[in-house]
């Protein structure tokens, strides 16, 4: 399914939707990879490998969330969040991509549409945030989720030929960073939250 | 690329416990082994794979505990280093985990923990980088502890972790391997050494040293160049196979990042070393073998002078000396002393006196090039002293010399008058103690007899003449009774010696007799301040008991498998890039070394180092290298093409978190032709 811009669905986190939108989303992905150049000038890109089967430019999230005006109810999701720093999990329903250079491997997260409880999942979720595996042909890879480990990845196996780009929406398990309300009128409470993925 | 021969040993296994301390699958190293890279010269990065790539994915794996956990707390970095002169490796890794904390039961902090790093690259096999034992940390840190693990390789255990001992005599035969085998035994870390190894003659007495340090020590002079194995025992590159093996890798610019080149300061351009080497006689010994055989060596002094009496005198002294043991003096005098008589006749110059001492020595077979030879030990078996003057026997009847006496000639002759033999006897090996000393003296005598013959001055004798005899017997036998003895509570040794003493005695007739009979008691404790002597006479003439300070005095020994030998001092010196350097000495002894050859080779090795030229080498990381290795590098800026140098140092780290995997690595790029 082509990836849509945008935010669509409301916010999941610490267990419940948020109705509020939030104003301004930022999703940072720290890459754990290293480049330096060489005496002749060649560039060296060394990327962790942390785990077997990690694809191949490994990321841990960093979330902002910034909110004008929340309601009532999402003031309290909020301040039971920061009340209780995490882990908890978190989706704002983006498209992500993990390349693997094996027809197989473990994602470094969960997959969205078979975690998130099926009270909290948007419409017609399984089939509009369906897993798309590719291979390096360009042709659909058939993609096999495993349960998931204790660390909240996904091994997988996958065919067609490596390397194999898996794309898609990931269940983030994220710890509260910094978190502050926001009170730019009176009546109105907003708020700005920090998420860093575990 | 250099052969390795191999320390086997049964220590580093049993010292490691843990389930699967080399883990349950081996490294797969065959992929990433330095043996893969190279051939004669350049290396064909193709061969190795992802560890050359430019662009790699980097994992790690850190076991540990005794049932090696796959530890998930590490932070920062893991670092390893081995570097020349420290057999063992380090390793250092950051870990946040409860357990690194002292109280917290299964506590990794406490120290001894086994340890194992493992490095893997992209897809391939994984490299075991380094298993050993953590030492106990300090942590830090308010919510979850975090402590620095330093960890030392599983070889350290076996080569710096007990000292050992040994003795040997000189010229005893054996190689210096065969000696470091037996060393590492006493330490309680028995090991097989393979490398070629050289026979030494001198002794050795060492103790309180490490197998390790004895290693390094006779690595020196054997050209032992001794590093960590792969598997983590001690493997023993030999000079020969270090000096010509090719680099195992080409490092291009492609596979550094950067070089900084330290050239030598002020090298010494003149090294010295010296050292001492046995010999016997004159001819060295190398390797157990005595050079040649010294062929007797005479030396000669001579004096005249004239006596009160206006007589003249020359003396001739002649000493031979073989194999650096006295063989025997000779003393001749010469004088124009007139030849005393019934009327003295004046002569001229005339032999008036000859004194000759002759040595017997146990003899121990020595090899030659040619064939065994018989060389004195420090037994010394008998010494004869044989005094030759002008005499005649005095007798009862016969011609009354001008001096009144009555000889059986009318004048005198060169005759034998005095012979004086001392044997010792020694007691078995190992002990060798001289156990006897026995002093026979004989000369012209006639014993005293009331009913014998009568002579001029007015004594009464057995003989109608003198006669050659004995005259004295002196015998003392050493701690032939050494005992020891339990006195009540305390050990106690006691050291017998009985003195003897035969002469002519007695009266009105002599007869030959034991005139004293001295028996001296040592005793003491074992390490005491003083001791007691106790003296008895036979005839009780002298009886006393006393203390003594200070340890007792034991017999002397001398080994029988001991040549007598002395040691040369001998010198080596090394000049090296005066062409760039001005002179600056060098001066340095070695105490182990027994040739020229060895000295030799510790000069050029020390030149090797010293006036070298160091490149630090910041590169991805190559999990295959190994100190002693040798590598080539090529930088145009530098005028570097290919050029190769042996690893010093390499410092591996692994930046967990960013996947960067380096190393540094220091390269010795020696003086050519050292």
């Amino acid at each position: 399914m082509t990836t849509l811009p945008g935010l669509r669905e409301d916010i999941y986190l610490g267990g419940v939707n948020l109705s509020t939108a939030p104003d301004s989303v930022s999703i940072a992905f720290d890459v754990g990879e290293t480049r330096q150049r060489a005496a002749d000038g060649t560039l060296l890109a060394h990327a962790a490998k942390p785990f077997v089967g990690a694809c191949m430019r490994p990321s841990k999230a960093k979330i902002a969330l910034t909110f004008v005006s929340l309601t009532g109810a999402d003031i309290d999701a909020l301040n039971r969040v920061v009340a209780r720093g995490g882990p908890f999990d978190f989706c704002a329903w983006t498209w992500h991509t993990e390349s693997f250079p094996t027809a197989g491997g473990t994602l470094a997260r969960r997959n969205a549409p078979d975690e998130v409880p099926s009270g909290y999942l948007p419409t017609d979720a399984a089939t509009r945030y369906a897993l798309v595996g590719t291979d390096d042909n360009g042709s659909a890879s058939v993609v096999n989720l495993s349960a998931v480990d204790p660390h909240d990845r996904t091994p997988f196996s996958a065919t067609g030929t490596a390397p194999i780009d898996v794309r898609y929406v990931p269940l983030f398990s994220v710890r509260v960073g910094e978190s502050q309300p926001v009170f730019s009128e009176s009546s109105q409470q907003g708020a700005t939250l920090e998420l860093e993925e575990v | 690329m250099p052969s390795t021969l191999g320390i086997t040993g049964t220590a580093r296994t049993l010292l490691v416990s843990g389930v699967g301390m080399m883990g349950t699958s081996a490294a797969d190293r065959t992929s990433v082994s330095a043996s893969d890279v190279g051939g004669s010269g350049a290396a064909d990065v193709s061969v190795c794979g992802p560890w050359f790539d430019a662009t790699r994915r980097n994992g790690c794996r850190v076991l540990l505990g005794t049932s090696l956990e796959d530890i998930s707390g590490l932070l920062g970095s893991v670092e390893i280093t081995a570097e020349v002169g420290t057999i063992p490796r380090t390793a250092t890794f950051e870990l946040l985990d409860s357990r690194a904390a002292y109280f917290v039961s299964d506590s990794f902090s406490r120290g001894g923990q086994p340890v194992q790093i493992w490095m893997r690259v992209n897809e391939g096999g994984e490299w075991l980088a380094f298993q050993g034992l953590t030492e106990a940390a300090s942590n830090e840190g308010p919510y979850c502890p975090r402590a620095t693990f330093r960890a030392v390789s599983v070889s350290a255990t076996f080569v710096y972790g007990a000292v050992g001992c040994i003795q040997e005599l000189p010229f005893a035969g054996r190689t210096r391997a065969n000696l470091l085998e037996e060393f590492a035994d006493s330490a309680g870390t028995p090991l097989t050494i393979a490398a070629p190894s050289s026979t030494i003659s001198k002794a050795v007495d060492l103790s309180g040293l490490s197998v390790g340090e004895l290693l390094e020590r006779w690595g020196l002079v054997e050209g032992w160049y001794i590093r960590e194995s792969s598997d983590g025992g001690v493997e023993i590159l030999d000079e020969e196979t270090f000096l010509l093996a090719v680099p195992s890798v080409n490092l291009t610019p492609d596979l550094y990042l950067s070089v900084r080149e330290d050239p030598p300061n002020r090298p010494a351009t003149e090294i010295t070393v010296s050292g001492t080497r046995p010999a016997i006689g004159t001819q060295a010994v190398e390797g157990g073998v005595l050079a040649s055989a010294d062929p007797p060596i005479t030396e000669t002094s001579s004096e005249t002078w004239t006596d009160a009496d206006g007589y003249h005198w020359s003396r001739d002294t002649v000493t031979i000396t073989r194999f650096g043991a006295v063989q025997s003096e000779k003393i001749e005098e010469w004088s124009d002393v007139p030849l005393a008589g019934v009327t003295p006749i004046v002569i001229g110059m005339r032999p008036s006196r000859t004194e000759t001492i002759d040595y017997t020595y146990a003899t121990v077979s020595v090899a030659l090039p040619s064939g065994p030879v018989l060389v004195p030990t420090g037994q010394l078996t008998e010494i004869v002293r044989s005094v030759a003057s002008r005499y005649s026997r005095l007798s009862s009847v016969g011609y009354t010399w001008s001096d009144g006496t009555v000889r059986l000639n009318e004048f005198e002759s060169m005759m034998e008058t005095e012979r004086e033999t001392t044997t010792f006897t020694y007691g078995s090996a190992p002990g060798c103690e001289r156990t006897s000393v026995t002093v026979t003296l004989e000369s012209f005598y006639n014993p005293l007899y009331v009913t014998g013959y009568d002579f001029v001055d007015g004594t009464h004798r057995l003989y109608e003449f003198y006669s050659f005899m004995e005259i004295s017997r002196t015998t003392q036998t050493f701690a032939s009774n050494r005992n020891t003895v339990e006195a009540g509570a305390a050990l106690e040794i006691r050291l017998t010696e009985t003195a003897t003493l035969k002469k002519w005695d007695g009266k009105p007739n002599e007869s030959y007799r034991v005139t004293r009979n001295t028996v001296t008691v040592q005793s003491g404790k074992p390490g005491g301040t003083t001791h007691q002597v106790r003296v008895t006479d036979s005839d009780m003439s002298r009886n006393s008991i006393s203390t003594v300070a200070g340890s007792m005095t034991l017999p002397e020994t001398y080994a029988i498998d001991v040549p007598v030998y002395s040691e040369q001092l001998m010198t080596f010196t090394l000049s090296i890039l005066r062409d760039i350097y001005p002179l600056v000495r060098s001066l340095a002894s070695n105490e182990d070394a027994e040739t020229f050859a060895e000295l030799e080779r510790v000069a050029r090795r020390q030149a090797r180092s010293d006036c070298a030229v160091r490149l630090t080498v910041s590169a991805p990381s190559l999990p295959s290298l190994n100190v002693w290795d040798w590598v080539s590098i090529t930088d145009e800026a530098r005028n570097l093409d290919e050029k190769a140098g042996y690893v010093e140092k390499i410092a591996w780290r692994l930046d967990l978190l960013n996947g960067w995997s380096g190393m540094d690595i220091v390269l010795v790029i020696p003086p050519e032709d050292v």
